[in-house]
């Protein structure tokens, strides 16, 4: 079977509407680990949590961006969701990285403008390993006091240039980090203590 | 019991089954067929299409009835229909000069290639009730032309393009595809394709009362109808998997070239610039003073000064649209009792405050 | 699987009603939404059946968020069953077949025009507020452009002016409904057409708040445990509306209150805005002083009065 005829959604309309209601509560509540559904089948590569994302998000009008990891996928990517892959990194509306640690740097993505924020790039990042109870110290909309988030495989960089990021606010990216089934989700707003 | 002043479902069904009554009329009379209203009431079914973004004069000619013949509320319907419908794709640019002309005629020559085609149009009608059309509307036949018009009719602006008084109207190869404004917000500053895509949609009333202001000193812009022309145009669109355009069909259409003075600026010659307004079926005033504020919404990028209602692109566009303004205009119907509420809490306290005031005050005079 | 259960959407129409590319065009602009806390999102608003004006950004709203296992609430000034809101529920039962509720602790969505219920929202529910003019800053600055900019600046000056100017003038900020607040430090918003009495309620509020502007083309979001402000001065503090009765009904004295004319010398009585609360309190044991004797006789169904048969 070519990857490009691995099936969806098994319902395409409320597999979508689960996985994004599940993608909202983790917008909502930085740091918390939600489980998404996943599709029928998904290509080598791609966790289900990543191909349940890419299904429920993209579509013509958002150029996404992959990584040298993810170029594998356009094929069904562009089948299944219709969305055209990103040149470069600037003007992707989703971004894909399966190898988190060679990711270019955050800034290189499109973090808007403060008259238009909203014009700015959506990070999918899939890592090896996530978990809620320890890591980084988050603080922030959507979190009540305080929430922990660990995300295995990112650069010290990364980490730094994302505190750095805070200071731009309103621009910035969003990040959703994958794994697996599940999702949890760093928006620009939250506030990375180590 | 309290819930007697509130609405409930029984009162909205029991209001719809009453509605209905009343758009039937006395069942003595013939009920209307969709055929009929799509041949005799045409330009009110224009209208519809054009205001509704959607051409299907029979979708038209049922949201007229349903509505009563309400034009905006038949607008409304067909916005809310065309909603749902599964885009397959974009057609070509129409060529609206090689349309199959019914009517065209030209303010700026006294002739043009091609000759002056009056057409059916209710200019120079004299406006006489006519009783004979309350007994039988049957007319006699129109006579026929002894020899049938060209085919198509060169665009008489192409007369000025030729001598270069007119403004050029390039698009540069590089322009990506107009966006689709029933997809996307308005955002400004906003293109020309979309002004004119709002435009089109707009409330002829509106543009009409727009276009009359510049005529009168609110932003004059010197216009002479270059052109306009009525007929049918072909809508072609382009099957990638073909790599040739195919035929869907044809449409009637509208379409007006203004012709207005320009002083020239730093970077250009005086020349002619244009105003360009258009309408599915037979709509000539709506194209006329749609190309009209067209022009006057160019007043900017032509350097002119922007003084005038018609020349301010975000009031405009803001407010062209019939189905949004009258939403907002009639959700004033709704229940307000909150705010209401709210408004008379804080009005007796200052009206407490304003009298303390004065008391105060009368009883220091007293002292 | 027990076809019985199982929400049905009305044949014909996709489930809630939205094309699936629209859905996913409003599920966008809502993640951005709740991203950055009060920015408005312009996004492409589409023609409902419903009028603009009447509910269609909180009805797309929702309708790209709702599934099969909600239970939705809506409410208009309040009330469950207010015209409007009777027909935007309506609406939803047709096109996705959903559970509906009028109990606020039940919902999982809950539609509003111009109130917050008084029962406190939870986490995991949320609130989605029709919004007719979305941008706080629209009656100092009618342009889009100019206020684009002042948001980008965060520049909010011209809105302490004006309710300073209230003070100066009246001796207090005369807004008495959609009341200007701020948003996690750095946005202005507007919270809608709700009294100035519910706008403590979406301060840290834990259930999540989405606002939908159709007409405007507008969405905006705050997430749970948000600061929201209400403007005010240090020797002029924010204060909300108070009333000296209690409910005639359930004889609550800290809900907001409507005045309800009772007959024709103009003799006034006062009840829950919030039909839901006050009915629960009701049901509770609690009482009030009781409507007047004889008001509320007159039909309001809707039937052509007098004229079947006449
Ligand atoms: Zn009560």
């Amino acid at each position: 079977m070519t990857t490009t005829a691995l099936p969806g959604f098994a319902d395409a309309v409320h597999d979508a509407q689960g996985s994004f209601r599940k993608l909202l509560e983790a917008m909502a509540h930085p740091g918390r680990i939600v489980t998404v559904p996943g599709p029928r089948a998904v290509p080598q590569g791609l966790d289900p949590a990543t191909a349940s994302l890419l299904l429920t998000l993209c579509d013509g009008e958002t150029p996404v961006w992959l990584d040298a990891a993810a170029e594998a996928v356009a094929g069904w990517l562009a089948f299944h969701t219709g969305a055209p892959v990103a040149s470069a990194t600037g003007v992707a509306a989703f971004a894909v990285a399966l190898a988190p640690l060679q990711m270019p740097a955050l800034d290189g993505f499109d973090w808007g403008t403060d008259e238009v924020p909203e014009a700015s790039t959506t990070l999918i990042v899939q890592v090896k390993a996530l978990a809620d109870d320890a890591g980084w110290t988050l603080r922030g909309p959507g979190i009540a006091t305080q929430a922990r988030l660990s995300v295995a495989g990112l650069s010290q960089n990364w980490c730094t240039d994302r505190r750095a990021m805070q200071a731009a606010f309103p621009r910035g990216v969003d990040v959703v980090f994958t794994c697996g089934h599940r999702v949890a989700a760093l928006p620009r707003t939250t506030i990375m203590e180590s | 019991m309290y819930v007697a002043v509130k609405g409930g479902e029984r009162a909205i069904a029991n209001a719809h089954a009453w509605l209905a009554e009343e758009r039937r009329g006395d069942p003595g009379v013939p009920e209307l067929s969709i055929a009929q209203i799509r041949e005799q009431q045409r330009l009110a079914v224009d209208r519809v299409m054009t205001e509704g973004s959607l051409y299907d004069p029979d979708l038209a000619a049922l949201a007229l009835k349903q509505a009563r013949g309400d034009q905006v509320e038949a607008i409304f319907l067909l916005r809310a229909y065309r909603t749902t419908l599964a885009r397959f794709g974009a057609s070509l640019p129409l060529e609206t000069g090689r349309m199959t002309v019914r009517r065209r005629v030209s303010a700026i020559f006294k002739d043009v290639p091609g000759g002056q085609v009056l057409g059916p149009t209710f200019d120079y009608t004299h406006r006489l009730l006519d009783f004979t059309l309350a007994a039988n509307g049957e007319p006699p036949a129109a006579p026929v032309a002894e020899a049938p018009l060209a085919d198509t009719l060169p665009p008489v602006i192409d007369v000025l393009n030729r001598e270069r008084l007119i403004e050029a109207e390039v698009v540069p190869a590089d322009e990506a595809p107009p966006a689709d404004l029933t997809r996307e917000p308005l955002r400004f500053p906003a293109s020309r394709a979309m002004r004119l895509q709002n435009l089109a949609r707009g409330d002829e009333g509106f543009l009409l009362a727009l276009g009359y202001s510049t005529q009168r000193g609110y932003g004059r812009n010197h216009p002479f109808a270059g052109e306009i022309r009525f007929g049918e145009v072909t809508v072609e669109l382009e099957a990638p998997e073909l790599g040739f355009a195919v035929e869907l069909g044809d449409i009637e259409l509208t379409e007006c070239q203004m012709v207005n003075q320009f002083a020239g600026s730093k970077t250009e010659p005086p020349q002619f610039t244009r105003g360009y307004g258009t309408s599915f079926g037979h709509g000539e005033r709506k194209a006329m003073a749609m190309a009209l504020v067209d022009r006057s919404l160019r007043a900017a990028e032509l350097g002119e000064e922007v003084s005038s209602p018609a020349q301010d692109t975000e009031f405009v566009l803001y407010h062209s649209d019939n189905v949004e303004a009258q939403g907002f205009v009639q959700h004033l119907k709704l229940p307000h009792y909150v705010d209401f509420q709210s408004e008379l809490t804080v009005i007796r306290a200052m009206r407490r405050a304003a009298a303390q005031t004065a008391e105060a005050a009368l009883a220091e005079a007293a002292e | 699987m027990n076809a019985m259960t199982e929400p049905v959407a009305e044949d014909g129409y996709n489930f809630a009603f939205l094309d699936e590319q629209t859905k996913r065009m409003i599920r966008r602009a809502i993640l951005k939404a709740v991203a950055i806390p009060g920015h408005q999102i312009p996004f492409g608003s589409r023609e409902m059946p419903l009028s603009y004006g009447w509910g269609t950004g909180g009805i797309q709203v929702t309708a790209a968020v709702i599934g099969r296992d909600d239970t939705l609430k809506v409410i208009d000034q309040g009330a469950d069953d207010t015209t409007n809101a009777v027909s935007i529920r309506g609406f939803f039962r047709r096109m996705t077949g959903v559970a509906t509720t009028e109990r606020t602790d039940q919902a999982t969505i809950v539609q509003t025009r111009h109130r917050i219920p008084e029962t406190r929202l939870a986490e995991g529910q949320v609130i989605v507020y029709q919004v007719p003019i979305p941008e706080p800053l629209r009656w100092l600055e009618p342009r889009e452009t100019e206020t684009c900019k002042m948001h980008g600046l965060a520049e909010y000056g011209a809105m302490h002016v004006k309710l300073y100017e209230d003070i100066v003038r009246y001796g207090r900020i005369e807004t008495a409904y959609d009341y200007p607040v701020m948003v996690n430090g750095r946005y202005l918003m507007r919270p809608s057409p709700i009294p100035k009495f519910d706008n403590p309620k979406m301060d840290r509020m834990p259930a999540l708040q989405l606002f939908g502007a159709g007409r405007e083309k507008r969405i905006y979001a705050v997430p749970p445990y948000t600061s929201v402000k209400s403007l005010d001065f240090e020797d002029h503090p924010f204060e909300v509306e108070r009333w000296e009765h209690c409910c005639a009904l359930c004889g609550s004295n800290d809900s907001f209150l409507d005045e309800i004319v009772v007959d024709d010398s103009g003799n006034r009585a006062f009840v829950c805005s919030d039909t839901d609360y006050c009915g629960e309190r009701r049901a509770q044991g609690h009482q009030g002083a009781g409507m007047p004797a004889g008001y509320g006789q007159a039909a309001a169904d809707g039937a052509a009065p007098g004229r079947k048969g006449d």
